[in-house]
């Protein structure tokens, strides 16, 4: 097992940093100066001294590899360095957003995958006409746009019925309105995941046998089907969840929910690129440790892997 | 034969065999065919144009003049509506080609040589696709200013690894059939064993994740246009129609409904003809229990 | 004897009610207004805390505007400048929060602090920073300027208490202070009872910072807040017209304008013949704008600085109507004929002009392109219109490289220094770095030149003037459209003190009917 994490953090490492450099180019390739934009903003008059100062203090004279160079030999000591437009260090600006964002990535990934899983079985299961009304729900649901959705159910809950409030401050009240929205669309989308996973499953022999041994269809699924579905499934998770985190920017801002996405909007109209390397380097991070908790329960959900593991 | 007597069931009203997965396909490409009619019912009903200001009739609801109703600058909505089909639609299939045009070769020769250079190929791919979409969107339009092209050319950006990723899927179960080992062993062109042997057996699901992929687009799109860094003001894209109708939506529903309904039936279009090729291509029946 | 006690009894019993009764009747009155996003930085070198948007009120400058936009004593009681030297007396009976005197000793602290920050635009010469007296200090410009006080109304000179963590606790001389601070949340100051000047009307005081404006306008409509301090137009087209929404406004003071690009190279060039600016100015129905959008309060504009400040007076600019007509004949002298497509060509080019809508961002300014299109499409004149809602790409994409023949702008004078924003829009010298593609030439860059080192108040304003007619009437640099008024809205009840200086909205007198 351990010989199997240190394999897998091996081949990562490669994919982190270049994710780092891209990470890195993209930035500070764009146009948009910010120390131009920084003057222009204090009204100054700015001597030639000054420029350079302000360009040696963000580092922008020297040459792109040397600068990716120390920002990544800071990166690794988690020190991102400081956000323009603040002046607070940027792990505080993050640390100040990250709570809400992983809030609502976690609370509509579980509302996804509850929905997902009632969705698809049911589909499933049930016969002709009701399962096909079913899939129809789902790729409805999966068809509608998440920001429509959102405005609609602020019509309906906030306006209508006067149950929530628009202005959140972070707390859990004002958390279900947007994993609601979440929920909906990533849960019809993992629906249809499940959907079809199972429905392979069916087609195999060994059901075949469970059917004609007499087992219910409960134990059928519960002890044939979701050993072998957990698998695949468990890596949509994590790409969901990923996609949670990176991409609730639109549902963020649409209820006011003060989560990563505000940052980023904020930060990238800024030109606020400590800020927006960090939030690339995180999401990377994010992306990577998910996938790793993924293939750990495809290990862990198949024997024949789980024993190949630990032997070798 | 007898699969598809299994699969399908017999109405005798009709005389057809349907299932779950045609009538899909059907309602799919009907619904597709109506946004193509929409699209040029400009050409043969009078409508305004979709720019033209009326401002004493802003904000009216549907009325004679206007179906739809108008929106906050008194512009006819169901005008914005159809012009937005051109839009919208052909934002979304020209992504699309520019995500083929990087995905289907870099797919086929990362399948096709294995090894190192596979390796490498996908990993370039690991790389890009752990970016958010919007964030990758977000820099292209940086470099090039917000436009309609910014926003295909970013959804392009960050959609094609994982396109690649499906066709080198499919290219990889492909190749593994005797008759192309057959062709290799030949001696077949590289080419020919591509054009003739693995591109007709990657086709039919190569269709069913175009079309899902291009509704995921078309979301893509609109969501990028709705927080405006996608079309442009005045241009009629129904993503942009939605966030021009924020403000208003306590007064003037309509503006937020249409644009909304428009987007969400012309991706469940694309949705239903994926899904509908997708059932009828899959030849294995679930045993029922 | 029975009656007394009674009535004894009863006096006991009221005595005993007051304490309980008299704090609810001096129930602390608290207002809480939304603003846009959070724009603080507590970067030591661009300290913007508490100071700008929104003022928090815990600090306070030297001298603030009166309604001419002239400076009033504030923490300076007087001053003069002679030869250079300017020499000021400190108000007296003032002290800090944290219970330290205001005197000369500390407001040399605090100027030399604020010295520190790259943002010096006081230009005060540090080394001759002097104590004259208990409340006396000299100081000279760097540059020579006559207008160092006028400087000082902007509130990002305000004087901090030199402490060891103002980011955190600042301290200052003003009516409030800080209760709490949660980043890009909100911020919330209470009243001082030692403030030296007139007490506020508020006792706890709460800046919301909500950066979606929709959010903020359902927000008020919902109760949520009382007052909404940033508006954009698109917030007053869709307000509410039942009376559930109260719209406080100033006088005129942010103009729209159009700035043209009069030193570009192709395609930008053809905004540089004058009869196509004229053409431009006389195509826009300025009376239609105005009465359709921002609740019809805006005014058709003459010029870029409204008649009112700094006694510059209504009649040094003449303006422009509408008249589509005169906008055909100029466009024809030009030589700009009409083609069979609706729109004007000369020479096989098409009168094509590229209408960049983005400062401050586009929120603020929508509808008012899309408008302005139609109008200019109507005399057969072809606008690409490009809308950015991020200031940087505005700036580094279209603004620094002159690629673009118009610049749509909704700002305003927020200074009482004559020469800022003329100096900084309209001088091929401009700080401003992409604003010399607006400069008219070295004429205007004379007359500011001038103005700032005049040495008289009258002399200032006379080439102000000069410089204002030439940017807005002789060179149309600059096409005016409209002039707004400063607003704020709010649930009904509440009356806002308005103010044409942004920063200087007092919500501290804000009044609550009960």
């Amino acid at each position: 097992m351990r010989r199997f994490l240190f394999m897998r953090l091996a081949t990562a490492l490669p994919t982190l940093l270049g994710m780092s450099f891209i990470a890195f180019a993209i930035v500070s390739l764009a146009p948009g100066d910010p120390v131009m934009q920084e003057l222009r903003a204090m009204g100054v008059v700015p001597k030639p001294e000054d420029i350079l100062a302000i360009r040696a203090q963000y580092g922008l004279d020297k040459p792109f590899f040397s600068r990716y160079f120390d920002w990544l030999i800071r990166a690794l000591q988690f020190d991102f360095g400081q956000s323009i437009a603040s002046g607070r260090s940027v792990i505080d600006e993050i640390l100040i957003h990250l709570p809400a964002t992983l809030a609502l990535a976690l609370s509509s990934l579980i509302g996804a995958i509850g929905f997902s899983l009632a969705l698809g079985l049911a589909a499933v299961s049930a016969g002709r006409a009701t399962g096909a009304a079913l899939r129809g729900l789902t790729i409805l649901l999966v068809s509608v746009p998440s920001f429509w959705l959102a405005l609609l159910l602020i019509y309906v809950f906030v306006f209508q019925l006067g149950w929530g409030r628009l202005v959140g401050d972070g707390s859990i009240g004002d958390l279900i309105l947007p994993t609601l929205t979440l929920s909906l669309g990533a849960g019809a989308s993992l629906g249809r995941v499940v959907y079809e996973r199972v429905r392979a499953e069916m087609c195999e022999d060994h059901i075949r046998l469970a059917i004609a041994k007499g087992l219910a269809p409960p134990v059928i699924l519960f002890r044939h089907i979701v050993p072998r579905v957990i698998g695949p499934l468990a890596t949509t998770w994590a790409n969901t969840f990923g996609a949670l985190l990176g991409g609730a920017v639109i549902v963020e801002s649409i209820f006011g929910w003060p989560g990563l996405g505000q940052l980023i909007l904020q930060a990238i109209s800024q030109r606020d690129f400590p800020v927006i390397q960090a939030y690339l380097v995180f999401m990377g991070l994010g992306f990577f440790i998910t996938s790793l908790l993924a293939d750990f329960i495809v290990i862990l959900s198949d024997p024949q892997l789980r024993r190949e593991v630990s032997n070798g | 034969m007898d699969d598809i007597i299994r699969k399908t069931r017999y109405l005798p009203v009709l005389r057809l065999h349907v299932s779950a997965g045609r009538v899909g396909l059907v309602l799919g490409l009907f619904l597709l065919a109506e946004f193509v009619a929409l699209g040029l019912a400009g050409y043969v009903i009078a409508l305004p144009s979709p720019n033209s200001m009326d401002l004493l009739a802003r904000l009216d609801g549907p009325s004679a003049d206007h179906p739809l109703g108008t929106d906050h600058l008194g512009r006819d909505v169901l005008a914005r509506v159809a012009a937005a089909v051109h839009i919208s639609l052909g934002a979304a299939l020209a992504a699309m080609a520019a995500i083929l045009a990087i995905a289907l070769p870099w797919g086929i020769i990362a399948g096709l040589s294995g090894g190192r250079v596979d390796a490498v190929m996908m990993r370039l791919a690991d790389i890009i696709m752990a970016f958010p979409m919007l964030v990758l969107a977000l820099a292209i339009i940086g470099f090039m200013g917000a436009s309609l092209q910014a926003s295909i050319l970013g959804v392009a950006a960050a959609w094609w690894p994982s396109n690649a990723r499906m066709v080198r899927a499919l290219v990889l179960a492909a190749k593994e059939r005797d008759f192309v080992h057959a062709a290799r062993l030949c001696g077949a062109s590289r080419g020919r064993i591509v054009l003739r042997h693995i591109l007709p057996q990657i086709l039919p699901p190569l269709a069913v994740i175009i079309s899902l992929e291009t509704a995921s687009v078309l979301l893509a799109l609109s969501a990028l246009s709705f927080l405006g860094i996608g079309a442009q003001a005045p241009t009629p894209e129904w993503g942009a129609m939605l966030n021009e109708a924020r403000p208003f939506f306590a007064q003037a529903p309509h503006m937020l409904l249409v644009p909304g309904l428009a987007v969400s039936l012309a991706v469940l279009a694309f949705n239903l003809i994926g899904e509908g090729l997708r059932d009828i291509l899959d030849q294995r029946e679930p045993y029922q229990w | 004897m029975l009656r007394l006690s009674v009535a004894a009894r009863l006096g006991v019993a009221a005595m005993l009610a007051m304490p309980i009764v008299a704090p609810a009747a001096l129930a602390e009155t608290s207002l809480t207004v939304a603003v846009s996003r959070d724009r603080y930085s507590i970067d030591e070198q661009k300290f913007t805390f508490t100071t700008r948007r929104p003022a928090a009120q815990i600090v306070e400058t030297a001298v603030m505007p009166d309604e001419n936009f002239l400076p009033q004593p504030l923490l300076f009681q007087s001053w003069d400048y002679t030869d250079g030297i300017y020499t000021v007396s400190l108000r007296e009976g003032v002290t800090f929060s944290d219970g330290s005197a205001f005197n000369a000793d500390t407001a040399i602290a605090a100027l030399r602090l604020y010295d520190q920050g790259k943002s010096d635009f006081l230009q005060i010469d540090p080394e001759s920073l002097q104590k004259l007296g208990e409340y006396q200090i000299s100081f000279r410009s760097e540059t020579g300027s006559a207008l160092v006080i006028e400087n000082m109304t902007h509130r990002g000179t305000s004087f901090f208490a030199v402490t060891e963590n103002r980011a955190e606790n600042p301290v200052g001389t003003g009516p409030y202070l800080l209760d709490s601070y949660d980043p890009k949340q909100q911020i919330t100051v209470t009243r001082n009872p030692n403030y030296w000047g007139e007490a506020p009307s508020i006792d706890r005081l709460t800046f919301r910072f909500i950066a979606d404006d929709n959010a903020r306008m359902l927000a008020l409509q919902n109760g949520e807040i009382d007052v909404i301090g940033e508006v954009t137009p698109q917030m007053l087209l869709s307000m509410p017209q039942d009376g559930s929404v109260v719209l406080h406004e100033s006088r005129p003071i942010r103009y729209v304008a159009l700035f043209a690009n009069l030193n570009g190279v192709a395609p930008f060039d053809i905004i540089q013949d004058y009869k196509v600016r004229e053409a431009l100015a006389w195509a826009i129905d300025r009376e239609t704008i105005a009465s359709v959008l921002f609740a019809g309060r805006g005014v058709p504009a003459k010029g870029i600085l409204p008649g009112w400040m700094f006694d510059l007076g209504e009649d040094h600019t003449d303006g422009f109507g509408y008249d589509t007509a005169k906008t055909g004949a100029l466009l024809d002298e030009a030589g700009w004929t009409l083609g069979a497509d609706g729109i004007r060509e000369k020479d096989g080019r098409k009168l094509s002009l590229r209408l960049v809508a983005a400062y401050p961002n586009v929120s603020s300014v929508k509808p008012m392109p899309e408008m302005l299109e139609q109008m200019f499409a109507a005399v057969g004149i072809d606008i690409d219109l490009v809308e950015v809602d991020d200031s940087g790409v505005y700036g580094s994409t279209y603004l620094d490289t002159g690629e673009a023949d118009l610049y749509m702008e909704f700002a305003s004078n927020n200074n009482t220094d004559p020469t800022y924003l003329l100096n900084n829009l309209f001088t091929s010298t401009t700080p401003w770095g992409g604003y010399k593609f607006t400069a008219p030439g070295p004429h205007v860059d004379t007359l500011l030149a001038d103005a700032r080192t005049a040495q008289t108040r009258e002399e200032v304003i006379a080439k102000v003037r000069a410089a204002h007619r030439a940017i807005v009437q002789d060179d149309l640099a600059a096409i005016p459209i409209l002039m707004v008024p400063n607003f704020t809205l709010s649930r009904p009840g509440v009356v806002v003190p308005m103010s044409e200086y942004a920063d200087w909205i007092s919500y501290g007198h804000t009044t609550i009917a009960k």
